[in-house]
């Protein structure tokens, strides 16, 4: 804990990304409270409207607060996220750990259908899996979770072989610690940081698919809005009113910026050596 | 009310079922797909009947054109901007070209090409917003139309390669071999474009072979937004239509194009890197 506060010290780009992020989960929370417009309240006269004092942003082409539907599409876009996150974490980590710790066959399938994983272009597997089984929160979750989970199972499986060949845990296991309790209480919290920077980057590659299903129309669908529907309203009136594409597009950028940023920073701490290796994970 | 039209009866629904085979248990329908793949009949598009074949075929050639401009732009963008940036390291322009890095690995691709319309396409008028013309029907259109989503590809497959090139080039220069290459008294020129970024070009080569891969599907959401008529275009048309054979073969082709695109790259680092042989 106490080296990601240094290096967000020092590090005073990875600091502004962390203010980024923390920004823009409390418009997230706060906004939707106060905010005057709710976020189905339709103004059918105003449908369209510029950026005014009245409408910060403007309105979509229900006549719907922008800046409202920007903040309830941030819930709906990073809880997507966190979820799909929270799903790839639960299932990743400990298929990645038998792998790891066991090795042989095991570790061979286990791997083998993580590179067969890897080696689909990341959006490809969201279509698919929207394909199958419908565009539904759920639906989208499993997709993006199934986009991520690759890169974090081979960044813990790597971890794990390396930690398992250190000393500490070869006593351990003389000592008669039964596998599993090595793996929870030795070995995982060791790996807890690779993990983190891991998940940084699939936040983030889950904020782009999100964004991109939901402009094709596969992510929630109206009256909900998330980040990736309001850029495909945005550029059905492109033409005419060009900020609706602009500012959810923005809000994205910024936010997968920062998570890419973070991470990066992070890696940086944790292992010098792989500066500048570009491995986010599917685009 | 079925498949979403009215005025069509069960019998009718049912008859078409039995037609297509989709009552059939789901491994008889799998192996049936499989037997005619072999023999090369990849089924009838379910929205107009055509074969899929014919359907897919037309739509291979436009993506291949988008993908090769592009990778050939990228390139061009990020091999000279990573060795600038690994030479004149921590000046201006080398954090110039990381923020460029940055942002271009965080941007939504497609929301790039949008912005690109807005700014090109609308403002200016420079570039038609969307379509694609055949070279065959003049070069200069077809430039035209394939300049905006080649543009948009290239600036996002810039980024990862160009921080590729930096890294390498920089852990290059400090090999001895480039000590030995100006004691020898060549050029600062020939060093670094001949000795040094021959060497430092190989991991580069890698990347840009997994892009090309994912290119072939990988342009989905860019041929989406400039109505591109390729194969992304028609996997998502396939997606929201539910033509499911259409998507199946979409799907093969791009994964066999990834796994000859990986060969060939193996194949080709071969040739660079006499170590490998």
């Amino acid at each position: 804990m106490k080296s990601w506060k240094t290096m967000l010290k020092r590090d005073r780009v990875a600091l502004a990304a962390a203010v980024t992020l923390g920004l823009i989960c409390v418009f997230a929370l706060i906004w939707p409270i106060v905010s005057p417009y709710g976020p189905r309240e339709i103004h059918a006269d105003d449908a369209l409207s510029g950026p005014s004092a009245e409408y910060w942003l403007g309105t979509d082409d229900t006549g719907r607060d922008m800046l409202t539907l920007l903040a309830h599409g941030a819930r709906i876009s990073l809880g997507i996220a966190v979820a799909a996150e929270i799903l790839a974490v639960l299932s990743g980590i400990p298929l990645a750990m038998i792998a790891g710790f066991m090795g042989g066959i095991v570790d061979s399938i286990i791997m083998r259908t993580t590179d067969a994983l890897l080696g689909f272009p990341g959006i490809l597997i969201g279509l698919m899996v929207v394909a199958l089984f419908g565009a539904s929160l759920p639906t989208l979750m499993i997709a993006i979770a199934l986009m991520t989970v690759p890169y974090l199972i081979r960044v813990v499986r790597n971890a794990v072989v390396v930690e398992k060949q250190r000393l500490y845990v070869v006593s351990s296991n003389a000592l008669g610690v039964k596998p599993g309790t090595l793996l929870r209480s030795t070995i995982l919290p060791n790996i807890v940081s690779p993990v983190i920077v891991q998940v940084s980057f699939g936040l983030a590659v889950a904020i782009l698919t999100e964004a991109s299903l939901g402009f094709l129309g596969l992510s929630v669908q109206p009256p909900a809005a998330s980040w990736g529907t309001l850029l495909q309203v945005g550029y059905s009136y492109i033409r005419i009113t060009p900020w609706l594409v602009t500012f959810p597009g923005i809000l994205i950028f910024v936010n997968v910026w920062a998570l890419n940023t973070l991470g990066d920073a992070g890696r940086d701490v944790l292992d010098p050596r792989l500066r500048d290796t570009v491995d986010h994970g599917p685009r | 009310m079925y498949g979403g039209q009215p005025g069509v009866s069960f019998e009718e629904v049912e008859a078409a079922r039995e037609r297509l085979g989709y009552n059939d248990p789901i491994l008889v329908q799998y192996g049936g797909w499989l037997t005619d793949i072999v023999k090369g009949d990849l089924g009838n598009s379910v929205v107009n009947g055509l074969p899929v074949g014919q359907v897919i075929g037309e739509k291979i050639w436009p993506s291949v054109q988008l993908a090769i401009v592009a990778l050939f732009l990228s390139v061009f963008i990020a091999v000279p901007g990573g060795v600038l940036a690994a030479l004149r390291r921590g000046s201006l322009a080398d954090r110039f070209l990381t923020g460029f890095v940055s942002a271009g690995i965080a941007i939504p691709q497609f929301w790039l090409g949008i912005l690109l319309i807005l700014v090109l396409a609308i403002q200016f008028q420079i570039f038609p917003a969307s379509g694609y013309v055949s070279p065959t029907e003049g070069v200069g259109l077809w430039a035209m139309h394939i300049a905006l989503p080649a543009l948009t590809l290239a600036i996002t497959l810039a980024a990862p390669t160009m921080r590729f090139v930096r890294s390498s080039m920089l852990d290059v220069l400090s090999e001895q071999f480039v000590d030995v290459a100006k004691a020898k008294g060549l050029s600062s020129h020939r060093v670094i474009w001949v000795h040094a970024l021959r060497n430092a070009l190989l991991p580069a080569v890698t990347i840009v072979g997994l892009q090309a891969g994912t290119l072939m599907g990988g342009a989905v959401l860019i041929e989406w937004v400039f109505g591109f008529p390729g194969l992304g275009w028609l996997l998502v048309n396939a997606v929201t239509s539910r033509d499911y054979p259409v998507l199946q073969a979409a799907l093969l082709l791009f994964v066999a194009a990834f796994l000859l695109i990986n060969f060939a790259v193996e194949l080709l680092y071969r040739v660079l890197d006499p170590r490998l042989r």
